[in-house]
């Protein structure tokens, strides 16, 4: 790449972006990276909003029914009656917390943020092949998320149901649902198009010379995600549709017959299945926690790679296990349903589904894992992520195997185990790992690297407090105690011995957060330094860090490079350096 | 742009052909509805005419006789996750789904079979008062 | 810059992006048209009592929707087949017939829906209406969308024929394979509602 084309073909790109007015450059962009970081901005804010819903619902548990300072009297009396929590109000909150936390932060910022941003760069492509469609995705979320926040203003508040809007109760409650299932169809679209962008973009539009088993693994995680959404999807927008007719125009497709209600019976035609929603819902949902784990595995495993100074161990195990995995995901979602009276049947096919799909996730964290064996290892920020993600993820898939099994989960369904277990998996894992990239990809976004020193504060901080935040939860699972309870279990006898810990959970809670801080400063004050980082400052090997930093709006590169050889080429014998860049030519 | 230009005039003979297949086979699966088949039976042989009709849309109206590797593994993939979408209720042997509701005698809305049409649009009828608790 | 792919195909894989994206959508009909199917199965299997579709329906307004439906397919792939055989007034005159084929449909099926509410069936009477009215509708639906996309091919859309017939010729390709998946669906929901 000559010093001397650079400067003339970014003034060129410089150029036509100067015709592009403020609204076409920045909100109404076709391109993917502009794309990319409003699905960023846009995700971490609902991260944050969700957090602090969580931070509400934590003082209920810790305070059962005490007045809440400040905050109770801001909220109104409708949510805080007299200054304590209404349990409506926490139903909304749990209901919202998880809805937000799933749909319109993690799912936007793996796929919609990270995979936008960075995939096209790592194939060494222009762009996504629809760029327009790109545009609409992001809108289209953006219309579902806003969609979302206005329910919390609507006549009884937000959906109440649970995230999972288990009928019956999800069909006969306020209006609020009736906003989250409108929400829901419009972010549904929304992956539903993005899915179709990433899939033909890896398939169709990798540069000369990149072929699958060179593809950098993130690429692969996320090309599996993307067939996860295609396929998953579209059912749980076809139960939505029936909710919304249930709700709408009377009908029963998931009402039984005779049920009753407040004392009465219903008054409507009946012979649905409330198992009916269940089914369909599941049917997504558990796709999606795929959706929610396969970007930050590609993730870990380019920052693992990147700080080892060595090719990832078994990439071709690897990149069978993503795939089987995303196959794997479509047949064992009624594993969240052991309690529903299904038949011994369905229970063990289900069971033997699931304990078969804990296959490749061993394998992958296995490689990732021995990937670190004989490494030159740096400690930098996106590292320390990357690293604890390892052991977090374990935690978190580990006393999955509990849960899949249908004698245990008798014990386990609907406790705080459940909660403890995929916490564990998306936050101190998923979201570790979406750190990680943030650290990682930030000279090449911006230009500029982020304060070390700041980002090892938010490590610490995020690491220490995760864990006492989820594995007393675990504890608390144990001794049976139900989740989605407003007073964290205060009127159950059997939950009394561990009581305790809710109060030890909501300061770490509330610590956790604060420690959130370091990160939100260190963004942006990061992005306004003065010093400039290096084009290739982690020394990396994969085609994006051949564009220039942030890359040339609508091309990313000077001309469409080529690959050599595969994605990890460190410390390779006999060469100077000790990595070798996918898009360099090899010499004599 | 595959070029096939040449075979345009005799995929659109072809395409006549499957008009007319298609317009047999929807009378064909109107006139079988006549006899009143029992259900499995009747089942079953709508299922067949319906796939004869949609493979001639497939294969000739969208080309998928002649299409690429992609698509079909991308179909294959979408077909047996379509399949174990409509059938996981045959691995309910023994379990609760779909059983029918312990409402033997209760009085119900609508029935189908009683020779009158609802009384009201809603699935309210004599009897079942209380007020609806449906969601607005 | 160009996206590679736009009109010539990969050679990798014979196709174009917007062929290769058409049907990874068609995939995803497949699937929530299968959740709706799904739905009736569960719905009539656990049913007390289900009325058959000959019972309620109007089979013989059904079975011309169904003609209709056929037609506006063979004029949809005979508009592609004009375009590739460079004559646009062909085109024109079969895209249209497509689209006003489906605007048939959609009176014929305003037509039924009326009926039914006159008799006071209503989506609230019995799961079967429900199913009924939700499943035709969303396949209603899809029409609708089937009609607003064809119509700006055939207007606004159809400048593209002077500037780059080729791509145009593959959206209309494009725009058909979606139709073609419509008359798909309710070449299944015919039978399987007012049939059985």
């Amino acid at each position: 790449m000559s010093t001397v084309e650079k400067p003339a073909l970014a003034a060129e790109a410089h150029h036509e972006h100067h015709d592009e007015g403020f609204l076409r450059k920045y909100l109404f962009s076709t391109d993917h990276k502009t794309i990319g970081l409003q699905y960023g901005f846009t995700s971490l804010l609902f991260l944050l909003f969700g957090f602090c819903l969580m931070m509400l619902m934590r003082w209920n548990l810790a305070y059962p029914w005490q007045s809440l300072p400040i905050l109770g009297k801001l909220l109104g009396e409708t949510r805080f009656p007299g200054g304590t929590m209404a349990p409506e109000f926490y139903n909304e909150l749990g209901a919202m917390h998880g809805t937000i936390m799933v749909f319109l932060g993690i799912v936007p910022l793996a796929v919609g943020a990270f995979g936008n941003y960075i995939v096209p760069l790592q194939i060494g492509a222009p762009d996504m092949a629809f760029p327009k469609i790109n545009l609409a995705s992001y809108w289209c979320y953006f219309v579902g998320g806003g969609v979302m926040l206005a329910s919390f203003f609507v006549p009884g508040g937000a959906a109440k149901s649970g995230w999972t809007s288990y009928t019956p109760l999800a069909d006969i409650e306020g209006v609020g649902q009736t906003w989250w299932l409108v929400g829901m169809v419009f972010l549904i679209t929304s992956s539903l198009l993005g899915s179709i962008n990433f899939i033909v973009t890896i398939v169709q539009l990798r540069a000369p010379g990149l072929s699958w088993m060179k593809l950098p693994f993130f690429v692969w995680a996320q090309l599996v995600t993307s067939f996860l959404l295609l396929l998953a999807f579209p059912p749980l927008e076809g139960a939505a549709v029936m909710q919304l007719m249930d709700r709408l125009a009377d009908t029963s497709f998931f009402l039984p017959s005779g049920l009753v209600v407040s004392g009465k019976i219903l008054d409507v035609a009946g012979g649905g299945t409330p198992l009916l929603w269940q089914h369909l819902f599941w049917f997504l949902a558990h796709p999606e926690v795929y959706v929610l784990i396969l970007p930050a595995m590609g993730i870990v495993a380019e920052v693992i790679a990147n700080n080892t100074r060595k090719p990832l161990w078994g990439y071709k195990s690897l990149v069978y296990s993503v795939v089987f995995l995303g196959f794997m995901s479509f047949i064992v979602w009624a594993h969240h349903m052991f309690m529903t009276g299904m038949g011994t049947t369905m229970s063990t096919f289900f069971q033997t589904t699931t304990m078969i799909i804990s296959i490749p996730s061993v394998i992958i964290l296995s490689c990732l894992f021995i990937s670190l064996y004989g490494a030159s290892i740096r400690f930098n920020t996106p590292m320390l992520f990357a690293l604890a993600f390892l052991p977090m993820f374990g935690i978190g898939g580990l006393t999955g195997l509990p849960l899949g099994l249908g004698p245990t989960d008798i014990h386990l369904h609907d406790t705080y185990y459940v909660i403890g277990h995929f916490h564990y998996v998306v936050a101190p894992g998923t979201i570790f790992a979406l750190f990680a990239g943030i650290y990682y990809w930030f000279p090449k976004i911006t230009g500029r690297r982020m304060s070390e020193a700041l980002g090892k504060i938010h490590f610490w901080g995020s690491l220490v407090f995760m864990n006492t935040i989820f594995m007393p939860m675990m504890v608390q699972g144990l001794a049976g105690m139900s989740r989605r309870l407003a007073d964290g279990g205060l009127s159950y006898a059997h939950a009394q011995p561990v009581l305790g810990l809710n109060k030890m959970i909501s300061m770490s809670a509330w610590a956790l957060g604060l420690f959130q801080i370091f990160f939100i400063v260190n963004l942006f004050w990061s992005m306004r330094r003065k010093q400039r980082a290096a084009e290739n400052p982690w020394a990396a090997t994969t085609m994006e860090w051949a564009a220039p930093s942030p890359p040339i709006p609508h091309r990313n590169f000077d001309k469409t490079p080529t690959a050599y050889r595969g994605p990890y080429e460190y410390s390779v014998p006999g060469q100077a350096a000790d990595f070798l860049p996918q898009h360099v030519p090899a010499k004599g | 742009m595959s070029a096939h230009d040449a075979d345009i005039p005799k995929q659109v003979k072809a395409f006549k052909l499957v008009f007319a297949a298609l317009a047999l086979g929807t009378v064909l699966t109107v006139a079988v509805s006549t006899f009143h088949l029992p259900i499995v039976a009747a089942v079953v042989v709508a299922l067949l005419i319906a796939s004869a009709k949609g493979s001639l849309v497939a294969g000739w109206f969208m080309h998928l006789r002649a299409e690429k590797k992609a698509i079909y593994a991308v179909l294959a993939l979408t077909v047996f996750f379509f399949a174990f979408l409509l059938l996981w209720p045959l691995l309910d042997i023994g379990g609760g789904m779909g059983k029918q509701n312990v409402m033997d005698g209760v009085k119900q809305p609508w029935d189908p079979h009683s020779g009158h049409g609802a009384t009201t649009g809603h699935g309210g009828a004599g009897g079942e008062s209380g007020s609806n608790q449906s969601g607005n | 810059m160009q996206i590679p792919y736009t009109v010539e195909e990969r050679p990798e894989t014979g196709l174009t992006n917007g062929k290769f994206g058409i049907w990874l959508f068609l995939a995803s009909e497949v699937m929530l048209f299968g959740s709706l199917f799904s739905a009736l199965i569960v719905l009539r299997m656990g049913a007390g009592s289900w009325p058959h579709g000959w019972e309620i329906l109007n089979i013989p307004i059904g079975t011309i929707n169904t003609m209709v439906l056929i037609g506006s397919s063979v004029t949809m792939v005979m508009a592609w087949a004009s375009l590739r055989l460079n004559n646009f007034g062909a085109f024109r005159k079969y895209l249209g017939s497509t689209v006003l084929l489906a605007l048939v449909f959609l009176v014929f099926k305003a037509i039924e829906y009326n009926e039914k509410f006159q008799h006071g069936y209503f989506p609230s009477t019995h799961n079967f209406f429900a199913t009924y009215f939700t499943m035709t509708g969303l396949h209603g639906l899809h029409v609708i969308g089937g009609i607003i996309v064809n119509s700006y091919l055939l207007f606004p859309g159809s400048a593209m024929w002077k500037t780059d017939p080729e791509r145009f010729t593959n959206r209309i390709e494009y725009a058909g394979l979606y139709w073609h998946f419509v008359d798909l669906v309710w070449i299944f929901l015919f039978p399987i509602l007012y049939l059985l």
